[in-house]
């Protein structure tokens, strides 16, 4: 294909015509594979891709976008949010700005409702913004708890609040906020969070006592393939200590 | 300091005949007041270390931004 006709092509998918990247695809990979010390072609073969996974990240948005609040009251049964993975998306497409403008705007609207504060410091934390994401973890702390609160909703709280204290250095009271929010087998991300934090700390023996406590819960209440990753994990630090000792 | 409590008690009481969720619109108006100050302290300049000054808008496609 004409070098001309070929940008113009990636002119169009450029523009949204997706249907073109076949075409594309095949072009750009001869091109490569003729000229494989041309970075001109391999960047533009590498942008084909990029884009491609752009798309897809901004139809998933949309996705979610359609689906965001249609969720059951909390109590019931299958009360599932969809809030985490579209701010994790977000933070893909550098647009973690109308995340933070969205829970501004739900925390104003349900003041006592811990999720939504909980949801704004994740955002803020996706943006870097540590000390915001703090300041909203502290106000969340002292408005929004009482006896009512769901037991998912104050572990998820515990969470977050864990993962802002350690992007501050806080360890200890990451550690403390994360051994709090394992409620039970469907909720057990803290001790994830502490043993992969034991293991940055070099305190290994701990860190093998967090995946044991793992692989107890899930061979329990999980399916056996849960257990491999972190019985993978278990191996490497139980040899690092043997090599140690 | 009997008849004190008695008489809170049945203070409370009345209140919570009258209007029985008045703690709860209580506990939210004040978690509203305290949010919206909140707010207006989030919209400063965002902290040195964070993305948001930066971050724009993904409207740009890649290919130009690279060029």
């Amino acid at each position: 294909m004409d070098i001309k006709e070929l940008e113009s092509l990636d002119a169009r998918y450029e523009c949204g015509e997706t249907e073109l990247f076949d075409i594309l695809e095949k072009e750009y990979s001869k091109l490569v594979e003729d000229n494989p010390s041309d970075v001109k072609y391999i960047s533009r073969y590498g942008l084909l891709y990029q884009r491609l996974g752009n798309m897809y990240l901004q139809k998933a948005e949309k996705i979610y976008e359609d689906a965001l609040f249609k969720y059951k009251c909390k109590n019931d049964a299958g009360y599932l949010r969809i809030d985490n993975q579209l701010l994790s998306l977000r933070n893909s497409l550098g647009k973690n700005k109308y995340s933070i403008e969205l829970y501004k705007k739900r925390i104003l609207e349900y003041p006592d409702d811990t999720d939504e504060y909980v949801y704004l410091a994740l955002a803020y934390l996706n943006a870097d913004q540590v000390q915001e994401a703090r300041k909203v973890m502290e106000v969340a702390g002292k408005i929004t708890f009482d006896s009512r609160t769901n037991p998912y909703s104050i572990a998820n709280f515990y969470e977050a609040y864990g993962i802002v204290y350690a992007r501050i250095g806080e360890n200890e009271k990451a550690l403390n906020y994360w051994d709090k929010a394992v409620t039970n087998q469907f909720c057990m991300g803290g001790w994830f969070h502490r043993a992969f934090m034991f293991k940055e700390l070099g305190r290994l023996e701990e860190a093998a006592s967090e995946w044991k406590r793992i692989i107890n819960m899930l061979e329990k209440y999980h399916d056996p393939h849960h257990l491999e990753f972190p019985k993978e994990e278990l191996a490497k630090i139980e040899a690092e200590i043997n090599k140690k000792a | 300091m009997d008849d004190m409590n008695r008489l809170c008690d049945s203070i409370k009481d009345k209140i919570l005949d009258s209007a029985p969720d008045i703690w709860q619109r209580l506990k939210k108006s004040a978690a509203k007041r305290i949010v919206e100050q909140l707010i207006k302290e989030l919209n400063g300049v965002p902290s040195n270390c964070g993305k948001l000054i930066c971050e724009q808008v993904n409207k740009i496609p890649v290919a130009r931004k690279v060029a």
